[in-house]
C-alpha cells in the first residue's frame, strides 16, 4: 500500500483552492469540506485491501463535493485503477481530485448519466451516490458478476437533550452550516427533549453573531420550500419572528410539522415530551443521529451512527456507510 | 377599508392613478390588514416595518393551511383539487371588490369582447362553484353557454354546432388543455368578425403538455382567422388578472407585480400586490417564474421542481 502518497495527494487535494468549483457553496465552506474530508483520511488508519477491484468506477453526487475522497483514498492505497463519473452540475472537483492523485491510475469523466452508463462495462466494482432513482438506474446496468455498493438519498437527524444548551447549538451549527445542510449527514431536524425555544436562541447566537460560514447560492425551489416553511412557522408560533433578523434559519415547529427533507440552513426544532412521540422516525431512510442522550435510548431507531452534535459531519475512516461494509462489498469476488 | 378600496379601483377605471397614490394606498392597506386580519398579524409579526410586505409576501401556499379573511368568509375559492395536491383556500368577507376588479380588468382592454355570446370551455359556477376562474367567468358572462363538465370534460359535439351555427361574434374562455381537446378533434369552422378567444391556465398538464405557439395556430386555423386571441393570467389567491392582447401580460395599476431572487437575465419568483384583496392577503408570493419590464409582464412558467397547479389541471382531471 503506497499510504504516503496517497495522504500526500489528498493533502495537495485539499489544499486547492475550490473557489471556482462551483460548489455553490460560499469559499469559506468551501475550505471547511476540504478540511473535514482531509482530516477524517489523516486521522483514520488504512485497512489492508488484498481483494481490491483492479478497475473501481465512483459514481459521484453534486451534494457533497468531498463524498469520493476517502474511497479514491483508499483504493488508490490498494493499487486500484479508479474511474470518477463527476456530476454533470458540478464536476470540477471531481476532476480536481483526479488532478491530485495523478500519480495514481485516477481518471475523471464527464457525460450526461445515459452516456456515462458506457463507463461501467469493464468495471470490476461500482461505488454509486445519487438520488433513489439514479441508484436503481445504475443498478440496472451493472453486469450480475459486477461487485457494487450503491448509496440513495439518507438524511440524518438530532435527538436532543436541552442541557447544556450552547454546547449543543454550538455542534449543531456546524453540523447543519457544513455543506449548507445539503447531504446525508446533515440533520433535517432537531427533535428537542426540555426547552426548545432556549435551544433555539442559542442557535440563533451562533447563526446571528458568531456566523463563520457564510451562505452559499440556493437554487429557486429551495429558495420557494423555505419561504413556505419559514412562513408556516411564523404562522404557528410568534418566536419564529426575529426582529432585525429577517432570515430566521431555526424555527421551533410541532413535531407534527416534521418534513422528511432538509433545506439549505433552516433547522426546524420539533419540541417533544418523551421519545415516543418519535416512534414514526422508524424505518425512514435515515444515515445519523447527534445526540446528547445516551445512545443507548436511540437504537430502535435505526440510525447507522449515533454521534455527539458537531460530529456529524465529521464521519471516521472505516465506518459502515448507511451501515455497510463498503470496503468488504467492493472487494467481494464473484461468486 | 372595503369602501375605501371600491372608490379607488373605480377611480382607476377612469383616472390613472400615479405611482405614489398607489403606494399610498398599498401603505394604507397594509396597516389595515395588520390590524384586522389575524392570519396577517400572525404572519407579520406584532410589529410593522414600513415595507414588510414587499419583503416578505404570503407563500401561496400557506393558503392551504391558514386563512387570512376580514371576518367570518362568506365566499372562499379553492385552487384545483388535483388528486396529488392539498388545495389552497382564498377566503373573502365578500366578491364586491373581487367583481369590481374583474371588470374593471375587461374594460380596460384595448377591444371590446362579446360577453353576451359566450361559449364557455372554463368550469362552470353551477359545477364549480369554489372556482375562482368559473366566478370571473360567471361575473363577466352571466348567460354562457357550458361547453365542458365536471363529468364529461369538454362536450365536444355542442361545442362544434355551436361554434359552427353561431352567427354573431363569440367570446371562447377556455384552459389551455380545454381548448386543446376541442383542437384536437381536426375539426373547424370560420367565426365571426370580432370573435375572441381567451386562453387561461398553464400549458402544462400533468400528464401531457401542449405547445403554446402550436396552440395559437391551430385556433386561428380550425376557428377563422378573423378572430382574437387574448390571454389571461390568474391565480385563487388574487382577485385581479394579468391580461395579454398581444404584447404581453399587462397588470391593471391596483395589481403590483414584481419578483424575487432574481437572476442576471431578470427572472425571478413572481410576486403580487393586489390591492383587490382588501378582506384576505393583499401580497402573495407565487411558485411562478416571470420577468418583469416596465409594464410587461413575461411568465416563464412553474418553478423547477415544484408542483404544478393551476385550472388547466381540472381540465385534465376530466379528461381521466
Amino acid at each position: 500500500m503506497n499510504v504516503e502518497a496517497v495522504l500526500e495527494a489528498v493533502e495537495h487535494w485539499a489544499r486547492m483552492d475550490g473557489n471556482d468549483w462551483q460548489t455553490g457553496l460560499s469559499p469559506e465552506n468551501v475550505r471547511l469540506g476540504q478540511q473535514l474530508a482531509a482530516e477524517a483520511i489523516q486521522n483514520g488508519a488504512f485497512r489492508p485491501l488484498p481483494d481490491a477491484p483492479r478497475h473501481l468506477v465512483i459514481w459521484c453526487a453534486s451534494n457533497v463535493f468531498t463524498a469520493p475522497l476517502e474511497w479514491v483514498a483508499q483504493f488508490a492505497a490498494a493499487g486500484s485503477r479508479i474511474t470518477l463519473k463527476a456530476p454533470s452540475n458540478c464536476p470540477a472537483p471531481v476532476f480536481a481530485m483526479a488532478e491530485a492523485f495523478s500519480s495514481f491510475e485516477v481518471q475523471a469523466h464527464r457525460a450526461p448519466h445515459d452516456k456515462a452508463l458506457s463507463l461501467l462495462e469493464d468495471a470490476d466494482a461500482v461505488l454509486g451516490f445519487g438520488s433513489n432513482q439514479a441508484m436503481n438506474v445504475l443498478e440496472a446496468h451493472l453486469r450480475p458478476e459486477t461487485a457494487r455498493s450503491l448509496h440513495g438519498s439518507r438524511a440524518s437527524l438530532a435527538i436532543v437533550e436541552a442541557n447544556t444548551i450552547e454546547k449543543v447549538a454550538e455542534g449543531l451549527y456546524l453540523d447543519a452550516s457544513a455543506y449548507d445542510s445539503r447531504g446525508c449527514m446533515s440533520p433535517i431536524a432537531v427533535f428537542c427533549l426540555g426547552d426548545a425555544h432556549a435551544l433555539k436562541r442559542a442557535l440563533f447566537d451562533q447563526w446571528a453573531t458568531q456566523d463563520a460560514l457564510p451562505l452559499g447560492a440556493l437554487s429557486l425551489a429551495e429558495q420557494a420550500h423555505r419561504s413556505r416553511r419559514i412562513g408556516t412557522a411564523k404562522m404557528l408560533h410568534p418566536s419564529n419572528h426575529h426582529a432585525g433578523h429577517r432570515d430566521p434559519r431555526e424555527i421551533v415547529v410541532p413535531v407534527e410539522d416534521f418534513e422528511s427533507f432538509g433545506l439549505p440552513r433552516l433547522l426546524p426544532i420539533h419540541p417533544i415530551d418523551s421519545l415516543d412521540q418519535l416512534d414514526f422516525l422508524q424505518g425512514g431512510p435515515w444515515s445519523s443521529c447527534a445526540t446528547n442522550l445516551p445512545h443507548e435510548a436511540l437504537q430502535d431507531f435505526g440510525f447507522h451512527r449515533i454521534c455527539q452534535p458537531g460530529q456529524l459531519q465529521r464521519p471516521p475512516l472505516n465506518r459502515l456507510h448507511d451501515g455497510v461494509d463498503v470496503l468488504e462489498r467492493l472487494c467481494a469476488k464473484p461468486t | 377599508m372595503k369602501h375605501e378600496t371600491l372608490t379607488f379601483l373605480q377611480r382607476c377605471m377612469s383616472v390613472e392613478p400615479s405611482p405614489d397614490e398607489v403606494a399610498r394606498f398599498e401603505k394604507t392597506l397594509l396597516q389595515w390588514q395588520h390590524a384586522n386580519i389575524p392570519g396577517m398579524q400572525r404572519f407579520l409579526g406584532p410589529r410593522l416595518g414600513n415595507s414588510d410586505i414587499l419583503l416578505r409576501p404570503v407563500p401561496a401556499p400557506l393558503f392551504s393551511r391558514f386563512e387570512f379573511c376580514a371576518g367570518p368568509p362568506t365566499v372562499r375559492f379553492r385552487t384545483s383539487g388535483t388528486t396529488t395536491g392539498v388545495r389552497g383556500v382564498h377566503s373573502l368577507p365578500d366578491t364586491e371588490a373581487y367583481d369590481l376588479s374583474i371588470r374593471a380588468g375587461v374594460d380596460r382592454l384595448p377591444l371590446s369582447l362579446p360577453l353576451q355570446h359566450t361559449l364557455t370551455l372554463c368550469p362552470h359556477a353551477t359545477e364549480f362553484p369554489d372556482s375562482s376562474l368559473a366566478h370571473m367567468i360567471q361575473v363577466l358572462c352571466p348567460d354562457a353557454v357550458p361547453g365542458f363538465s365536471k363529468s364529461g370534460g369538454v362536450n365536444l359535439k355542442l361545442c362544434w354546432d355551436h361554434l359552427k351555427e353561431t352567427k354573431e361574434a363569440l367570446f371562447l374562455p377556455a384552459t389551455a388543455l380545454s381548448l386543446a381537446t376541442l383542437l384536437e378533434t381536426g375539426d373547424h369552422c370560420d367565426l365571426p368578425r370580432g370573435s375572441v378567444v381567451m386562453i387561461t391556465g398553464g400549458y402544462k398538464g400533468q400528464h401531457r403538455s401542449i405547445p403554446e405557439t402550436g396552440l395559437h395556430q391551430a385556433t386561428q386555423k380550425q376557428l377563422g382567422a378573423n378572430l382574437f386571441i387574448i390571454r389571461e393570467y390568474g391565480m385563487t389567491e388574487l382577485s385581479s388578472q394579468l391580461w395579454d392582447w398581444g404584447e404581453g401580460y399587462r397588470a391593471p395599476p391596483w395589481l403590483r407585480v414584481f419578483t424575487k431572487h432574481t437572476d442576471s437575465a431578470g427572472i425571478g419568483q413572481l410576486c403580487f400586490v393586489d390591492l383587490a384583496n382588501w378582506g384576505s392577503c393583499m401580497a402573495v408570493e407565487t411558485h411562478d417564474l416571470g420577468r418583469v419590464q416596465g409594464d410587461l409582464v413575461e411568465l416563464h412558467g412553474r418553478i423547477p421542481g415544484m408542483q404544478a397547479r393551476g385550472c388547466s389541471l381540472v381540465a385534465e382531471e376530466a379528461e381521466q
